[in-house]
C-alpha cells in the first residue's frame, strides 16, 4: 500500500502534512485537536502558523469529533475542502451521523489513526494518571474504517511516522506534495486486538447487564442526577430537544398524585431509569463505544461500558457494525417482513 | 425569640420524628424529602405518602445530588397539586423554589415548607468515591463554606428547624408554622438565644470565608483573558446549566440550532477572520450568557460546580456575580415570594451610575 513517511514524531508529522496541505491551497482549513492552556478543544484553523499548536495525537477527547463535524456540515456541505484528524470511533460516529442525515462528507479529507485510546478527560482536572477510558481499554475496533489517510500510531515507537494512503481522494490531495513515498502495510501491534477483546469479555462478565433486571438497573443508574450530560455528549444522540427534556415527557400533577397513591412514594424528578432505557433503545444500534458518556457523567456511572455491552447484542442481532460502511443501512431504517422470528412468541 | 427546643440523639432521626408526627396527625398528606437509595450509595428526592417509607427518609443527607427545587418543579410545572405537601428543604433549595415560582415554573399552592439549618454539603464525587471519609471541612462545597444564608433569616418557610449539639430548635416562621407546632402538641415557649448565638458564630466564620473566596475569584477573573483561563478546561457540555435549579429553559438558547448554528461557509469565514476558532464555538459566551440570564436569581447553591465534569469552580464565580448584581438592585433571591425579580420590573429612573460617562 502506498504511504508517506515522515522522520518525525506523530504530532510533528501531522503538523507538517497539514501545513503542506494548507499552504499549497489543497485545503482551506484544518480541523484537529488542540491543547489550549491546560485544556483541550477541537479547532478549525486557517492560518498555517497556528498549526504549530495542534496536538491531534494527544490522548484526550473533549468532545466527539464526529459530532463536531456534523455541526460544521449540518446546514450545508463544505464549500471548500478541509482536512480533519479524528479517531476511529469518531469517524464511525460521523458515518452514522451521515446515515442519519446530520452530516455531510463532501470536501472532507479524513485523516485517522490506529488508535491507542484516550484518557478520561477529567484527568486533566484531577491528575488522575494515565489509565485509558474503560471504553478504550475494551475497544477492538481501533483501526479506522475507510479513512483517506491513516497514521500508524498504536504500538509504534513514535520516532518515525507512516501515513497510509487508503483512497483515491487521499492520493489526489497529496499529489505534488514533497513527501517520501514508500510502500507500507496496515500494521497493528501483535496481540492488541486479542488483549482488548479479552478485557472486553472480562469487563462485560463483571457487569453482567443481561442479568440486571430492574433492581440491577436501579443499582447502577440510581445515583444518576438526571442531568442528561451523557446524551448531550453522545455523538449519536443528535436530537435538538431530547424527548426526555420535552413537554411530552412531563406529567400533570394529577397523574403523579395517582402514581403516588399506587406506589406510596415517587422519585422526583421522574424518569431517571426510563431516560437511560429510552436513550439505549434510540442509540444503541449506532453506538460506537467511544465512552464520551462515561467521561462527562458527574457521578461517574460507567454509562459507556453498559451502553457498549447492550449495543454489542443489538448490533450482533442485525449483523450491523455502526460506521463500518456508509452503504450499510441502519437496521431501524430498513423493513423486512421476515426477520427476528426467534425473538417472537414461542 | 421563642421556639421549641427538642433533645435528640441523632439529628436526622429527630427531624424525622417531627415530620412523622405532622404526618400521623393528618396535618400533611405527603412529604418531599431526600431519601437514601436502595444500595445506600447516594440520595434522591422522594415524594412520600407511605408511612413505612417515610420512616426510612433522611431529611438532611451529607450531599445534595439535585436541588429540591428541581424535584418540586417536576411535580408542579403543569399545575398545582391538590394534596397537602410538606417539602423538606435546605435554605438554598427553598430560595431556588421561590425564584422558580416567580418564573412560573412552580405552583406553591398547597405546599408547606420545612427548612433546616444547613451545615453545607459534601461535593458529590468526594462522597461517592470516599463514602467513609467525607466528614471533613475540605470535602464541602466551597460555595457552602461561603454561604451566609444557611439558617432561618429572610427565608419564607413555614417551620424552620435549627441544629445544635444534641438538640434541635423548632422555630415557626409564620402562623402556619405555629399551627404545625401546636398540632403536634409542642408550644413555642423556649428561649432560643443559645441557637441565635451559634448562628452568629457560624455566620461570622462563613462571612470571612466568603470575602476571602470572592476576592480570590475577582483576582482570577479580571478581564477576558483571565476569564478565558478560568474556564480553560470547559468542554462545552453545558452541564452547569442542566443542574442549575434556576436555569429552567426547556431548550437553552445556546443549544438551539436555529440560534447558534451557521453554515459551513460561515464557520470557515469566522475561522479565516480569526485565523482559527475553537470547535464548538461560544464557550465563554455561553457562561456569560447564562450569567446574565440567571445571576439575579442565583442562590449560590454550587450545584453547577458539582455537575461540572471538569471540576471548574463554576459555582464560585456565579455566586460572586450573583451577589454583586443582586446588591445593585437590593434584591435577594428567594427572600420573599412577592418581591418581583428585577428583570421583570421596569423603572424609568434607575442605575444612572452605570451609564457610560464618556458619552
Amino acid at each position: 500500500m502506498k504511504a508517506i513517511r515522515i522522520n518525525q514524531p506523530f504530532n510533528e508529522s501531522l503538523r507538517e502534512l497539514l501545513r503542506s496541505l494548507l499552504e499549497k491551497g489543497k485545503v482551506g482549513a484544518v480541523f484537529a485537536l488542540t491543547r489550549i492552556g491546560s485544556g483541550y478543544s477541537y479547532t478549525l484553523i486557517t492560518d498555517p502558523k497556528l498549526l504549530d499548536q495542534i496536538t491531534p495525537i494527544d490522548p484526550y477527547m473533549p468532545v466527539g469529533g464526529g459530532k463536531m463535524l456534523s455541526r460544521l456540515t449540518m446546514i450545508e456541505p463544505l464549500t471548500q475542502p478541509i482536512a480533519a484528524v479524528i479517531r476511529p470511533c469518531e469517524l464511525r460516529s460521523l458515518y452514522e451521523l451521515v446515515k442519519l442525515e446530520q452530516a455531510n462528507l463532501d470536501n472532507l479529507l479524513i485523516i485517522s489513526l490506529t488508535c491507542p485510546g484516550v484518557r478520561p478527560i477529567r484527568g486533566l482536572a484531577t491528575d488522575r494518571g494515565e489509565t485509558l477510558r474503560e471504553c478504550c481499554q475494551i475497544c477492538d475496533r481501533f483501526i479506522p474504517e475507510k479513512s483517506d489517510l491513516t497514521l500508524l500510531c498504536a504500538g509504534e515507537d513514535g520516532n518515525v511516522s507512516t501515513i497510509l494512503i487508503n483512497t483515491e481522494q487521499g492520493e489526489r490531495f497529496l499529489e505534488g506534495l514533497p513527501f517520501d513515498y514508500v510502500e507500507a502495510e496496515l500494521k497493528v501491534p501483535e496481540g492488541l486486538k486479542e488483549s482488548r477483546k479479552k478485557k472486553r469479555q472480562e469487563t462485560f462478565s463483571r457487569l453482567k447487564p443481561e442479568d440486571l433486571g430492574m433492581e440491577g438497573l436501579i443499582n447502577i443508574f440510581g445515583r444518576c442526577i438526571g442531568c442528561h450530560a451523557c446524551g448531550r455528549a453522545c455523538p449519536i444522540c443528535y436530537c435538538n430537544l431530547c424527548y426526555f427534556d420535552s413537554e411530552e415527557s412531563e406529567s400533570h400533577p394529577k397523574e403523579l398524585a395517582t402514581d403516588l397513591e399506587l406506589k406510596g412514594a415517587l422519585r422526583l424528578p421522574t424518569n431517571t431509569i426510563f431516560y437511560h432505557l429510552g436513550r439505549m433503545i434510540h442509540v444503541s444500534l449506532s453506538c460506537v463505544g467511544c465512552g464520551m458518556c462515561s467521561d462527562v457523567c458527574p457521578v461517574e456511572i460507567p454509562v459507556g461500558t453498559i451502553f457498549t455491552r447492550i449495543a454489542e447484542s443489538g448490533q450482533k442481532l442485525f449483523d450491523y457494525i455502526p460506521g463500518r460502511d456508509l452503504e450499510e443501512k441502519l437496521p431501524t431504517s430498513t423493513f423486512k417482513i421476515e426477520e427476528l422470528k426467534d425473538l417472537g412468541e414461542a | 425569640m421563642k421556639g421549641k427546643i427538642v433533645k435528640v440523639e441523632e439529628i436526622n432521626q429527630g427531624i424525622k420524628e417531627i415530620i412523622l408526627k405532622l404526618f400521623d396527625r393528618g396535618i400533611i398528606d405527603a412529604v418531599l424529602s431526600p431519601h437514601p437509595l436502595p444500595n445506600g450509595e447516594s440520595f434522591a428526592h422522594l415524594l412520600i405518602k407511605d408511612r413505612g417509607i417515610l420512616t426510612q427518609t433522611v431529611p438532611l443527607p451529607p450531599i445534595m445530588p439535585i436541588s429540591g427545587a428541581k424535584a418540586l418543579r417536576d411535580l408542579t410545572r403543569l399545575g398545582k397539586i391538590d394534596f397537602r405537601l410538606l417539602a423538606v428543604m435546605r435554605p438554598c433549595e427553598l430560595r431556588a423554589t421561590i425564584e422558580l415560582s416567580k418564573l412560573n415554573q412552580i405552583v406553591l399552592e398547597n405546599i408547606s415548607f420545612l427548612t433546616l439549618d444547613c451545615p453545607g454539603v459534601v461535593r458529590i464525587r468526594e462522597y461517592l468515591n470516599h463514602p467513609n471519609q467525607y466528614a471533613r471541612d475540605d470535602a464541602l462545597r466551597s460555595t457552602c463554606l461561603a454561604c451566609v444564608h444557611f439558617s432561618f433569616k429572610n427565608l419564607p418557610s413555614d417551620l424552620h428547624i435549627g441544629i445544635g449539639k444534641g438538640e434541635i430548635y423548632l422555630y415557626p416562621q409564620n402562623e402556619k408554622g405555629r399551627e404545625f407546632l401546636t398540632g403536634i402538641d409542642l408550644s413555642p415557649t423556649d428561649d432560643l438565644s443559645n441557637w441565635l448565638e451559634q448562628i452568629a458564630t457560624t455566620e461570622k466564620k462563613r462571612m470571612a470565608y466568603r470575602e476571602k473566596l470572592f476576592q480570590e475569584i475577582r483576582n482570577k477573573t479580571k478581564g477576558l483573558e483571565a476569564l478565558d483561563r478560568y474556564f480553560e478546561l470547559c468542554i462545552n457540555c453545558h452541564n452547569c446549566m442542566r443542574v442549575c435549579p434556576i436555569c429552567y429553559c426547556r431548550q437553552c438558547f445556546f443549544e438551539n440550532p436555529d440560534q447558534t448554528r451557521i453554515e459551513a461557509g460561515g464557520y470557515l469565514n469566522l475561522a479565516r477572520k480569526k485565523k482559527g476558532i475553537r470547535f464548538p464555538t461560544d464557550r465563554i459566551l455561553f457562561h456569560l450568557g447564562r450569567m446574565s440570564h440567571m445571576a439575579l436569581s442565583c442562590i449560590g447553591c454550587g450545584n453547577c460546580g458539582d455537575g461540572c465534569p471538569m471540576e471548574i469552580p463554576v459555582g464560585e464565580i456565579f455566586s460572586l456575580i450573583g451577589a454583586e448584581t443582586q446588591k445593585m438592585f437590593d434584591y435577594q433571591p428567594g427572600r420573599d415570594p412577592t418581591e418581583p425579580i428585577p428583570v421583570l420590573t421596569y423603572r424609568e429612573d434607575e442605575l444612572h451610575e452605570y451609564e457610560d460617562v464618556n458619552r
